[in-house]
């Protein structure tokens, strides 16, 4: 795949409105620090400790009104990039992401763990050496409230892709990271029967659950499988978790950050740099290339089927 | 009677364990079979699709009347009913079974080599079915082996040793591949041989 090439005059308006934008956060601390402190001054003199309450909303007030026009124009200019990477692949991109009913099936295969707040967006769709994909961001959060507290924990952070599988097949089969002694814990969420398969390495990083032993093993062939513990090697640091449904591939890695902010996937996170020198221009085509390497590593157009 | 008590109790327990011990040797013993049932559906598959291949290959491959003849004894000798119980008849399916595979293997390496393009397309048409069969009968030899091994060890490794002497369970062979199948055809041995 050919990386993405730049053409320095495409953003000239995004360049523009960033450079304003940092006019204006320039303009905003200038002028604002000096009347925060001379009014906070004053409030402390008239209410005493209290007063130093509106100090404190005037700073934030002021780091609000600084900073907000840089922040929608972060999003823009993810949008854009992301939308003319996307193009010159021949994909589609949508900021936005998919339906948020998209996880269901991720869900419905036990690759994300329960939850009850969903953030998706980078929603990539196309077609890569003949195999259908779809890929996204989400993070799923499980909030539980109780009378002493509200908790909120992440389940969920990273991608998850969709592929359009090369073999026929019928059934569910589910491949899970291991979990050691708690592997008989997942067993109860499954649907299907525990599958043992030869390959110790595969057997000590993944537990796979299916509707159909032979069928399992028709589709985690070993080199299928050496390929799955290839994608590892790309995310070191993540749970990777694969099922094959409806003809189609899902996998679900996740980099188990727990903000969006960490999640480390198609975010601009210096506005100081002019757009033509953004290493966020680099820093996505890296991951898309990361992307690549993943579909071209499952080798998943394979005319062999193995 | 507390001593008789601490015997019933006793021959309670160990009557129980042995239950559950012959359950389950008994259950990985069928799981075998129907492991190789599995095989079996699928090696009919194969069988389904030589008569096909060798029709084209006859038509061409006249020089090859003694690799296509050894095929079509093979797939006659591995069309008998397998006798499920017979460890050995089993076993000699298997082995069976294998030549047959390496024998197709040849046929279509040789195939190859033909300067007939409409012949050679169509023997590769034949040979992605034959293939993707081939990926289902990979798929089962797989799963059948797993089950053998969990049953071999269920009858080798005590005390469910003892039980499966008892209920007449014996090992079942596994499936596996000959050395010379691992191994890439050479279709100029072939010819040359």
């Amino acid at each position: 795949m050919s990386p993405y090439s730049f053409d320095p005059n495409l953003f000239d308006e995004l360049e523009q409105e960033r450079l304003e934008a940092l006019s204006w956060r320039k303009k905003v601390w200038l002028f604002g620090v000096p009347i925060v402190a001379v009014a906070s001054i004053i409030s402390a003199m008239y209410f005493g400790p209290e007063g130093l309450i509106a100090a404190v909303v005037g700073a934030g007030l002021t780091y609000m009104i600084a900073e907000f026009k840089l922040f929608a124009l972060k999003e823009r200019m993810k949008a854009d990039i992301l939308s003319h990477m996307a193009e010159a692949r021949g994909w589609s991109f949508n900021a936005d992401g998919p339906p948020e009913s998209a996880v269901n099936v991720y869900d419905d295969l036990g690759l994300l763990n329960a939850h009850n707040e969903l953030d998706v967006e980078d929603l990539f769709e196309g077609e890569l050496n003949g195999v259908q994909f779809e890929l996204f961001e989400a993070l799923a959060k499980m909030r539980t409230k109780n009378q002493k507290s509200d908790s909120v924990r992440t389940v969920f952070s990273g991608l998850l892709a969709r592929f359009s599988f090369p073999k026929d097949f019928h059934g569910s089969t589910v491949v899970l990271t291991d979990s050691g002694f708690f592997n008989w814990a997942a067993g109860f969420s499954q649907k299907g029967e525990r599958v043992t398969l030869e390959d110790p390495v595969f057997e000590k990083q993944f537990q796979v659950y299916s509707s159909d032993q032979v069928e399992a093993r028709y589709l985690l062939t070993p080199t299928f499988m050496q390929r799955l513990l290839d994608i590892r090697n790309v995310f070191p640091d993540a749970q990777i978790q694969a099922a094959f449904e409806r003809s189609h591939l899902y996998l679900a890695i996740d980099t188990k950050s727990s903000s969006r902010d960490e999640l480390g996937f198609f975010d601009v996170k210096d506005m100081s740099q002019p757009i033509s020198q953004q290493s966020a221009i680099q820093l996505f085509e890296r991951e898309l290339q990361v992307f690549e390497d993943i579909v071209d590593g499952l080798n998943l157009d394979t005319s062999t089927k193995i | 009677m507390d001593g008789l008590w601490v015997f019933l109790i006793v021959f309670g327990l160990v009557g129980a364990v042995a239950y559950f011990l012959y359950v389950s040797v008994i259950q990985k013993r069928n799981r075998a079979r129907s492991a190789f049932s599995t095989i079996d559906v699928q090696l009919k598959k194969r069988h389904d699709l030589i008569p096909n291949v060798l029709k084209i290959a006859k038509e061409t491959m006249k020089q090859e009347m003694t690799l296509i003849e050894e095929v079509t004894r093979l797939r006659t000798a591995t069309e008998a009913p397998t006798d499920t119980d017979d460890p050995e008849a089993i076993k000699g399916r298997l082995e069976a079974e294998s030549g047959l595979a390496q024998s197709m293997r040849q046929l279509f390496a040789v195939a190859e080599n033909y300067p007939e393009p409409r012949f050679v397309e169509a023997m590769q048409t034949a040979q992605e079915t034959y293939q993707e069969v081939e990926g289902h009968i990979s798929a089962a030899r797989r799963f059948y082996n797993s089950a053998v091994e969990d049953l071999q060890n269920a009858v080798e490794i005590w005390p469910s040793s003892t039980i499966a002497a008892f209920a007449g369970v014996k090992a079942m062979p596994f499936f596996e591949i000959d050395e010379a199948e691992r191994k890439p055809v050479d279709a100029g041995d072939i010819l040359s041989g």
